[in-house]
């Protein structure tokens, strides 16, 4: 599904990923976990083709070199990105941006568009399954969420755009224990044979949600460690000091 | 046709005003108020423009609205036709501006005032056309005036001055479209509105299609107490635009709510300027005003709160944002507050940016094209204002112009 190779990432002179190598099969779930400032969301806005960064190397998804493609290619080719803050965009409203997005993508696939009528059907089918309420799609997008409301409709806009690859950047974080449980089983429900999943986060509690195949500890901008999700209960336990001494 | 020329008063008044003008001559950049103006450059070059007279004229019957409405159509300036709604016809008045100086020939010098505006005298001075509106109870339906100008007033100046009142308890929303199907010409049009006691008045107007022509735009408003006067501009498509308003809150509770969308391309100007007086307690005044500005068009803001000493409890609101789509497009903004008394609640907040990297990063990274995240970022932008508007049915008219513009 995904395979980077060599990916070094820099902003201006500052080098942030450095020499990066990791492959995600189909339907696997990865975490990366690490300490602030050692990539994790650089990675994910390189994976998602973010402007401003200087990108070397390859990302390969589903075969194909992504690295000069724009943001709105890579997302029409099924790659997803969950935003650690998602933006408010005043004006915008949700079901206007929601069904141009979701229409866009099944543009793209060569899939029939879908009417007014078909996408508010569907939409509340969705947002009715992660809690949110339906007052809530005729607000301005982001505009005056609260935390979780914003996580939530982060993953409405996954499961709806149904993506190959998604990645949760720190979903967890400003969620209190019912939102964490409600997001993590609105992308549990999304887990299956054809899709994979790049999990950032600092904490193991989500993992205690979504279990991951494999976690990876990310330091100054390289993975140093990888192993299974007893990896994650770990450095719960000693933090990352000893891989950062390391190094 | 009447002339006003044999009514003394205004005759002097004209007299007056052509005084003050010539004395002061077309406004250039060293007057603080013009600075940023592109009319100064128009005039500048087209000093010799020839008065037009209006005469009869045909009507565009194309452009009509086909929502169900009250009709006034006047062409260069002259009333031609009026078609009314149901009982809406027993609450509207509409004559030519000679027919009210003739039936009230006292006075009238409050229709002539703002005489240290050189521009607004050449209009008290020159203008040969006009309307008197008067709304008598809450109406049924909007009214639109449809302004059509046609290739008769060609390299021509005209000059058209209003009278617009709404009586005491009376409702109602007034749509002003501009048809221009000429070109090169010096449009003035100087209106009053009295809004009276009890009043609401919504005045919508469109700037559109009209890449040839400069025109010069003055209202003077004055609301009477628990009156209000609400307003909306929206500016795409033009050449030279100046509109210009001074809104008097000379009773309590008087309010007034001015919104403004523009979205200026290639070499567009588009200037406004906006003076509110609060000059009496517990009167409120609110501007919001929203501009994308691309390619070398220019958009100017110019808003001033005056607070006069006896006016406590005034509450101002002023809020201006552009977003500067090129790197040869300018926006001039200029709040002023000028504040006389001590128990007051006024702000106001100026930005002007370019299009947000992360707001266009967000919406691509849900596929969405950057040409049409563009799009939806810049829709968003303006709807905020167009959600402002209290008339239901123009919101959505003026949600669904935006949308089409942007297409």
């Amino acid at each position: 599904m995904l395979s980077i190779e060599k990916l070094n990432v820099s902003v201006g002179d500052k080098k942030i990923l450095q020499n990066f190598n990791l492959k995600i099969s189909k339907g696997e779930v990865h975490a990366i976990m690490g300490p602030n400032g050692s990539g994790k969301s650089t990675l994910s806005y390189a994976l998602a083709g973010k402007d401003g960064y200087v990108v070397d190397g390859k990302i390969l998804f589903k075969n194909e070199n992504i690295v000069d493609l724009k943001a709105d290619e890579r997302a029409q080719r099924g790659i997803f990105l969950a935003f650690q803050y998602p933006i408010e965009i005043p004006g915008v409203f949700m079901n206007n941006f929601l069904k141009t997005s979701l229409n866009a993508v099944r543009k793209a696939k060569n899939q029939k568009e879908v009417d007014v009528v078909e996408f508010l059907s569907l939409v509340k089918q969705h947002a009715k399954k992660l809690g949110i309420k339906e007052d809530q799609l005729g607000r301005a997008l982001n505009v005056g969420f609260s935390g979780g409301e914003k996580k939530r409709n982060e993953v409405l806009q996954m499961s709806l755009l149904e993506p190959d690859l998604a990645i949760l950047d720190e979903t967890d974080s400003g969620l209190d224990i019912d939102a964490l449980k409600t997001v993590a089983d609105g992308v549990n429900a999304l887990r299956s044979p054809h899709r994979s999943f790049l999990i950032i986060t600092h904490y193991q509690r989500l993992l205690d949600y979504i279990k991951p195949d494999f976690v990876h500890v990310m330091v100054n901008g390289s993975i140093v460690k990888t192993g299974c999700s007893k990896l994650a209960q770990e450095l719960d336990k000693i933090g990352y000091k000893e891989f950062q001494k390391a190094i | 046709m009447n002339t006003i020329t044999d009514i003394r008063e205004v005759s002097e008044l004209r007299t007056l005003n052509l005084d003050i003008f010539n004395k002061h001559g077309y406004p250039t950049k060293k007057d603080e108020d013009w600075k940023q103006s592109a009319l100064n450059n128009f005039l500048e070059n087209n000093k010799q423009l020839e008065i037009y007279k209006t005469n009869n004229e045909l009507i565009n019957e194309k452009v009509f609205e086909n929502f169900k409405h009250n009709k006034i159509i006047i062409v260069n300036g002259l009333i031609q036709k009026t078609e009314f709604e149901g009982k809406d016809k027993d609450k509207i008045t509409i004559t030519s501006i000679d027919e009210f100086y003739k039936n009230n020939n006292k006075n009238l010098s409050k229709l002539f005032s703002n005489k240290k505006n050189p521009l607004v005298a050449a209009n008290n001075a020159l203008a040969t056309s006009g309307f008197f509106l008067e709304i008598k109870d809450n109406l049924d339906f909007p009214i639109t005036i449809y302004h059509q100008y046609n290739s008769k007033i060609d390299q021509k100046q005209i000059h058209q001055k209003n009278y617009i009142l709404i009586n005491k308890n009376s409702k109602a929303s007034i749509f002003e479209k501009f048809t221009n199907e000429n070109k090169k010409t010096f449009i003035s049009i100087n209106t009053n509105i009295d809004v009276q006691k009890n009043s609401h008045i919504k005045n919508y107007v469109v700037n559109s299609n009209n890449t040839e022509n400069c025109i010069y735009r003055f209202k003077k408003v004055n609301v009477e107490t628990s009156a209000n006067y609400e307003s909306f501009i929206f500016s795409n498509i033009i050449k030279t635009i100046r509109d210009e308003v001074e809104v008097n809150l000379n009773e309590s509770l008087a309010e007034c709510y001015l919104y403004y969308t523009q979205f200026l391309k290639n070499n567009e100007d588009h200037e406004i300027k906006v003076r509110i007086n609060h000059l009496a307690e517990n009167t409120k005044s609110y501007q919001f005003s929203k501009s994308i500005i691309d390619g070398t068009a220019k958009g100017v803001y110019q808003g001033k709160i005056f607070v006069d000493q006896i006016a406590q409890k005034t509450n101002g609101y002023q809020l201006i944002k552009s977003v500067l789509l090129s790197d040869q497009c300018i926006f001039h903004s200029k709040p002023e507050l000028e504040i006389y008394a001590d128990d007051v609640k006024c702000s106001h907040g100026s930005s002007s940016t370019s299009l947000n990297k992360d707001e266009l990063f967000y919406l691509m990274a849900r596929g969405i094209p950057e040409n049409q995240a563009k799009r939806l970022i810049v829709q968003g932008f303006l709807s905020e204002v167009i959600e402002k508007i209290s008339d239901d049915h123009f919101k959505n008219y003026f949600l669904s112009i935006t949308e089409e513009m942007l297409k």
